[in-house]
């Protein structure tokens, strides 16, 4: 009897562990053959089914969030999508290739953690397309990318200064900080852009940036923005997903004024935010869609606010009118170029 | 900038820090004087931090969500003891494995009841529960005696848990048990009965520890908040050498090491970020080593007990 119970244990958990797909997070496994498969309009495109892997929760109300309504309106479109959550650094690779193996033709990954799985797993299936939003690989130059990857490094720096000239124009203690979550490329350059952006409209003031190490501690989020306001500050930014979620509660809480990150926030602060840095997850995804179908996928893309990538969400209404207009020239001088502000991405 | 104010607010956040660190700390040393090593603690705080915010956010009552989160943090421990103490498994491996599952359960749960938005739902936290004339104290009247009610239930838990082992005859029973079972056995106490009361104790404390993330701290709730905290308080268990008092004091040390580096990173400190993370578990591991893990472990910690053996 207890042998049975034993190879009954051991062949519910290998079920469970193969459906898990190597993620820890709640998942939709990767069907091999999914009978809901929803052809899209152009059923003679190369792509049909999309999947993506995300670093962390859809719930996070910022990056994971924003991706997950742009695999939405991908959805919209007539593709079918899965997603995987919180997929561990170190899990991205199994995960990669399990989709790969699988039925699906565009495989991407939502942060910067995922470029060194692509790398490893692209020239293994080379029918398939590997994307990356996030930033781009490092040690690889662009002409040795593998032909089936593409990458978006998108100039979020870009949003980063406008953002940094808004707090400066609202604070008037002359204090502002930034929280962010982890020093990737792309973060330290909103830091850098975020204090440059701040200094060109009042170069005497004071930036404060707190790295909290973590993109999912709201209570961590929390007491860093404590740490900047009780340090003077009276405006606050964060760039850090789930633990800016604490940021703002922080800022709402002590009535000071915020920016936030991936989408729009205002609702989390309807009397504090200011604007918020947006990610354009679906322009993305269909951007490198068409690219596919014209043959013309590949290399590292490095779009911002003048395609549309990023872009800055309507000012709340804390916001003052003069900044508001001064910051939409901003906006337009980075996008007619006469802006442009340094991207320093290596340290703060 | 070092000035009154700013040693104010730092003991002030260094307590809030703390709370979580405290009551896990403390119903973790009940649990392995005991002689039953509770790994489970970081689930059973994630449990009592999701249904404190789910009742709350539906009754509205903060006490009857803390009441409930403590009651799930204890309940849950029984299939454990069930499992670690009756049926003489691993007690580390069964206390990992329901780390694994409450985090998958409490997502699973939350994104059942509330979906997926980009306004998250949220609670009014916990107010602040000034004590009159003590929170007049310069500097530890602001930091100490004005903060939430489940602040000063921590703390107060902490020293009559330490009065309760070392003075009672309850707590003689506990350590008996996990320093020789046999012979507390022998002596008429009933080793089961004790360890499943000291892990329920550690669950319930454990549980009012991820209340306190939720319902006094955060007011939300988001996959994972406990964020390694029930893991940290093992250790502290371990760095308080078992004794809830000293062990009180290396939560608040911990505490005050986390709240001290995010305001040094604030003060553009030109020390790479990474240090300053690094520093309260660097301090933490430094204390460990320094104090030494004496002879003060509970000799049965962690064996498995035969009732019928020789």
């Amino acid at each position: 009897m207890k042998k049975v119970y034993a190879l009954f244990l051991a062949l519910t958990l290998t079920a469970a562990l193969l459906s898990g797909c190597g993620g820890t997070g709640t998942t939709t496994p990767p069907a091999g053959d999914s009978g809901d498969k929803e052809a899209p309009e152009e059923s003679a495109g190369k792509i049909q089914n999309v999947a993506m892997l995300l670093p962390g929760l859809i719930s996070d109300q910022s990056w994971n969030y924003s991706a997950y309504l742009g695999l939405q309106e991908i959805e919209e479109m007539g593709y079918h999508v899965e997603y995987t959550e919180s997929v561990e650094q170190n899990d991205s690779e199994t995960v990669f290739r399990t989709y790969a193996s699988g039925d699906f033709d565009l495989i991407m990954g939502h942060g910067y953690s995922f470029i060194d799985a692509s790398l490893a797993v692209a020239p293994a299936f080379p029918e398939k397309y590997f994307y990356v939003y996030g930033t781009a690989p490092t040690d690889v130059a662009e002409e040795d990318l593998p032909a089936n990857t593409a990458y978006s490094y998108n100039k979020e720096y870009e949003g980063a200064y406008v953002c940094g000239v808004v707090a400066a124009m609202e604070s008037e203690s002359n204090k502002i900080g930034i929280v962010g979550g982890a020093p990737s490329n792309a973060q330290i350059a909103n830091y850098n852009a975020f204090r440059e952006g701040a200094q060109s409209v009042k170069p005497e003031i004071d930036v404060s940036i707190i790295v909290t190490g973590t993109f999912d501690d709201p209570a961590k989020g929390k007491e860093a923005a404590y740490s900047l306001i009780e340090g003077g500050c009276d405006v606050v930014m964060h760039v850090c997903d789930a633990t800016g979620t604490g940021v703002i509660d922080a800022c709402v809480e002590r009535n000071v004024k915020v920016l936030g990150y991936g989408g729009d926030q205002r609702d989390l602060a309807p009397d504090q935010m200011l604007c918020c840095l947006g990610v354009n997850i679906s322009q993305c995804i269909a951007d490198q869609i068409e690219k596919i179908e014209n043959g013309t996928f590949s290399g590292v893309q490095r779009d911002g606010l003048a395609e549309g990538a990023i872009y800055i969400t309507e000012f709340g209404t804390a916001c003052a009118e003069e900044t508001a207009t001064k910051a939409q020239e901003v906006i337009q001088g980075i996008v007619d170029g006469s802006i442009v502000p340094t991207e320093v991405s290596t340290e703060y | 900038m070092l000035s009154g104010s700013f040693f104010a607010a730092l003991l002030a956040s260094m307590f809030r820090m703390s709370t979580p660190l405290v009551f896990g700390a403390t119903g973790e040393i009940v649990a392995e004087r005991a002689g039953v090593i509770n790994i489970g603690l970081e689930g059973q705080m994630l449990l009592g931090a999701f249904v404190a915010f789910c009742v709350q956010f539906t009754t509205g009552s903060a006490t009857v969500g803390i009441l409930c989160g403590a009651l799930a943090g204890a309940v849950s421990t029984l299939p454990l003891t069930g499992l670690g103490v009756c049926r003489r498994q691993n007690q580390s491996v069964v206390g990992i494995m329901f780390n694994i599952l409450m985090v998958g359960l409490t997502s699973y749960l939350y994104r059942a009841f509330f979906g997926v938005a980009l306004t998250a739902p949220s609670i009014q936290t916990l107010p602040a529960l000034p004590i009159p004339l003590l929170n007049r104290i310069p500097l530890l009247g602001e930091a100490l005696f004005s903060q939430n009610a489940l602040v000063y239930l921590s703390i107060f838990l902490a020293i009559g848990t330490w009065f309760v082992l070392s003075k009672t005859m309850l707590g003689l029973r506990i350590r008996a048990v996990g320093e020789n079972p046999r012979a507390a056995q022998a002596a008429g106490i009933s080793v089961i009965r004790t360890r499943l009361g000291s892990m329920c104790f550690a669950g319930l404390l454990g549980g009012l520890g991820g209340s306190f993330l939720t319902v006094a701290y955060v007011g939300r709730f988001m996959d994972g908040i406990t964020s390694g905290r029930g893991y940290i308080a093992l250790a502290i268990t371990i760095l308080g050498r078992w004794n809830p008092v000293v062990a009180l004091g290396g939560a608040l040390l911990f505490g005050l090491v986390d709240a001290f580096q995010l305001r040094a990173q604030a003060m553009s400190v030109p020390i790479p970020y990474q240090f300053f993370v690094m520093l309260p578990y660097a301090v933490v591991l430094l204390s460990i080593l320094l104090m030494g893990r004496n002879s003060s472990e509970p000799k049965a910690l962690g064996d498995p007990y035969e009732k019928e053996g020789r």
